[in-house]
């Protein structure tokens, strides 16, 4: 009879890794963690040991040339997860270097398997590898030599029962290395520069047993140590339908009284809702009025700012919200930002309130404030950020710089217009020379709504919706004349919302 | 005002004397205790970190006591703690035992500022530990 055994997979204790990892790290495996200087592998190798060990699931971290040991514990020790109280408890340090120095690899694996041997651990690092095979080198160790104690490391460390790590300074991933050969993981990580942005990113180049996450995930290296940003699901194709009319079962009240009856009765609940207009126009006025209409039902907001000072909001009553609770603000703080870095910090915030109704103010500053490198692939970004926040069921309202053009009608920068759900527009007009704003609701899909274009003020900081405007025409041009008496009683109309 | 770490030190060194311990009793009592904390640290920051520190310590602590003894011109491969119970030795137990605590005060120093006190505290508890038994001079280690 044959049964397969089934593998313990552990959790890491990084978040995001885990889930990039396809579930957490196999026991017993022998896998590597390599990139350039300064990319974080040791930082990484200590989070995960500090997460791991214990003093019935002991580790040995045996450090050898490259690094001294001394320095990497100065600047380990001041990461969150370093708990001093678990060394030489459940953590052992080993230093090697005396061994490394001769460039004998037969001395170097018998000191590490007989301290293997002697202490039993179930985690054994080793940093950095790479000084290893080059003290090898040094003393001309051939390759097929190197393989054999890389194969001969792996064997001893599987044998005894230990999940093993190796850490070591790889540059080039395309070399052809016994140790890629020979490791059942290989967690790959890299610095991509671009302008004055650095941008870290994680890959499991390869990971036995387990269906991995592909591709090249960003990573922050914070006080707290890693934080690796797992993507979201993709969207599937056409996803503007991002909540079906079936599912539109109650609506959201907006805060600005007129602006419910003009979207049919407030916004579907699950919607995203693309607020336009130009600078000043009343933007974050309307949006902080959907959270703190939120806060007046009882129903918990998260809005992630991209103002210059977060801290200082220029809406007071936002400001208000943020500090009494009912609302809670996501501050990514750092430039060099990813989209699947922002969702992380947007979701575990959802999650953790239950919060209903979340705002994104603005998308403007969001493209400011991700990396160069990710601004290239910025409509896929958003999509990828409507969808994620969709799945989450909370109804989003997302404003957006739009440079106010007389000479065509535009509705949203990026082509963003087709992956939200409702589109509200503020203009400037000029009407007796007077510059005053209007907006209009030119998209709420599967559902009917005004199509009137309604004059806006903005009274002690809330937005106060006016009245049609009349005997007004050409008012998308920004200079509207008066239309011709015959044509001026016309009766107001409803959209039907066949834009779905 | 000693600090906590510096009264800790003392009171080690002066349990692992006994009382009324000559200069020689003095000398062999640090050497013991430079021989843990090497024995502590060797295996975690190698032979080479050890050294290093031991050397800036001396270098330290000879400001304020010239005696002590200085680092070694050269790259040193281990601790000249010969050297150290010579210097010790030819002065009296009190100024021994202050020169010597000194020493590994600044030592302690040293490290907390470069891994932290509560790291330190963790690879130093037991070489700080008053003995019970006061065994460093039936333990030359010279």
């Amino acid at each position: 009879m044959t049964s397969p055994v089934i593998l313990t997979r552990l959790s890491t204790g990084v978040t995001g890794l885990d889930t990039v990892l396809g579930g957490g790290l196999p026991e017993y495996s022998f896998n590597l963690i390599a990139g350039p200087p300064g990319s974080g592998k040791t930082t990484l190798a200590h989070q995960m040991m500090f997460a791991l060990a214990s003093p019935e699931r002991p580790a040995l971290y045996f450090t050898v040339l490259g690094e001294p040991a001394l320095k990497m514990l100065r600047y380990q020790q001041q990461f969150g997860f370093f708990d001093a109280s678990a060394i030489n408890t459940a953590i052992r340090f080993i230093n090697l270097s005396d061994e490394a120095i001769v460039g004998d690899l037969d001395l170097v694996l018998r000191r590490i398997v007989d301290e293997v041997t002697a202490a039993g651990p179930s985690l054994v690092f080793v940093d950095s590898f790479r000084s290893v095979m080059l003290a090898g080198v040094a003393e001309g160790a051939a390759t097929n030599q190197l393989q054999a104690f890389v194969q001969q490391l792996g064997v001893q460390m599987t044998s005894w029962q230990a999940t093993t790590f190796l850490i070591g300074e790889y540059f080039d991933d395309a070399e052809a290395n016994p140790v890629f050969t020979v490791a059942d993981g290989i967690i790959w990580l890299r610095q991509s520069m671009q302008r004055n942005s650095m941008v870290r990113k994680l890959e499991i180049k390869k990971m036995r047993g387990q269906a991995t996450m592909a591709g090249l995930h960003t990573f922050r290296i914070t006080s707290a140590g890693v934080t690796v940003f797992a993507p979201t699901p993709a969207p599937v194709a056409d996803t503007g339908g991002t909540a079906s009319t079936e599912q539109v079962l109650s609506r959201l009240a907006m805060g600005v009284p007129g602006l419910d009856e003009m979207l049919g009765g407030g916004l579907p609940n699950g919607y995203s809702l693309l607020v336009a207009g130009p600078s000043g126009s009343g933007k974050s006025i309307l949006a902080a009025s959907f959270l703190a209409e939120g806060a007046r039902r009882g129903e918990h907001g998260v809005i992630a700012s991209f103002e210059q000072n977060p801290s200082r909001m220029r809406n007071p009553m936002l400001a208000d919200l943020i500090t009494s609770a009912p609302v809670s603000l996501v501050d990514p703080g750092s430039r060099d930002l990813s989209i699947d870095e922002l969702l992380v910090l947007l979701i575990d915030e959802i999650r953790k309130t239950g919060a209903r109704r979340v705002v994104i103010d603005s998308l403007s500053g969001l493209e400011l404030a991700l990396a160069p490198t990710f601004r290239e692939d910025f409509r896929e970004s958003l999509a990828r950020l409507v969808f994620a926040l969709t799945v989450e069921n909370v109804t989003v309202v997302m404003t957006t710089e739009l440079e106010d053009r007389y000479t065509d009608l535009r509705f949203s920068p990026y082509g963003t217009a087709f992956m939200t759900d409702a589109i509200i527009v503020q203009r400037y007009i000029e009407v007796d020379s007077r510059l005053r704003r209007m907006m209009a609701v030119v998209k709420l899909r599967g559902s009917s709504h005004s199509d009137e274009l309604r004059e806006f003020t903005i009274v002690d900081g809330q937005l106060r919706i006016g009245t049609r405007l009349e005997a007004q025409e050409g008012l998308l041009g920004g200079r509207p004349t008066r239309q011709r008496s015959d044509a001026a009683s016309r009766a107001p109309g409803r959209n039907g919302g066949d834009d779905a | 005002m000693p600090s906590s770490a510096s009264r800790r030190i003392a009171a080690a060194l002066e349990s692992r004397t006994g009382p009324d311990a000559d200069a020689f009793r003095v000398a062999a009592t640090v050497v013991a205790m430079w021989r843990d904390i090497e024995g502590q640290l060797t295996p975690i920051i190698g032979q080479g970190g050890v050294t290093a520190l031991y050397g800036r310590s001396l270098y330290l602590a000879g400001r304020e006591f010239p005696w002590i003894g200085s680092p070694a011109k050269s790259v040193a491969a281990t601790l000249d703690l010969t050297a150290l119970h010579g210097a010790l030795a030819l002065q009296s137990s009190a100024i021994a035992t202050e020169g010597g605590a000194a020493l590994l005060q600044t030592f302690h120093t040293l490290l907390v500022s470069m891994v932290g006190g509560a790291l330190t505290e963790r690879l130093l508890h037991d070489v700080l530990l008053p003995s019970s038994s006061g065994d460093a001079a039936s333990n030359p280690t010279t």
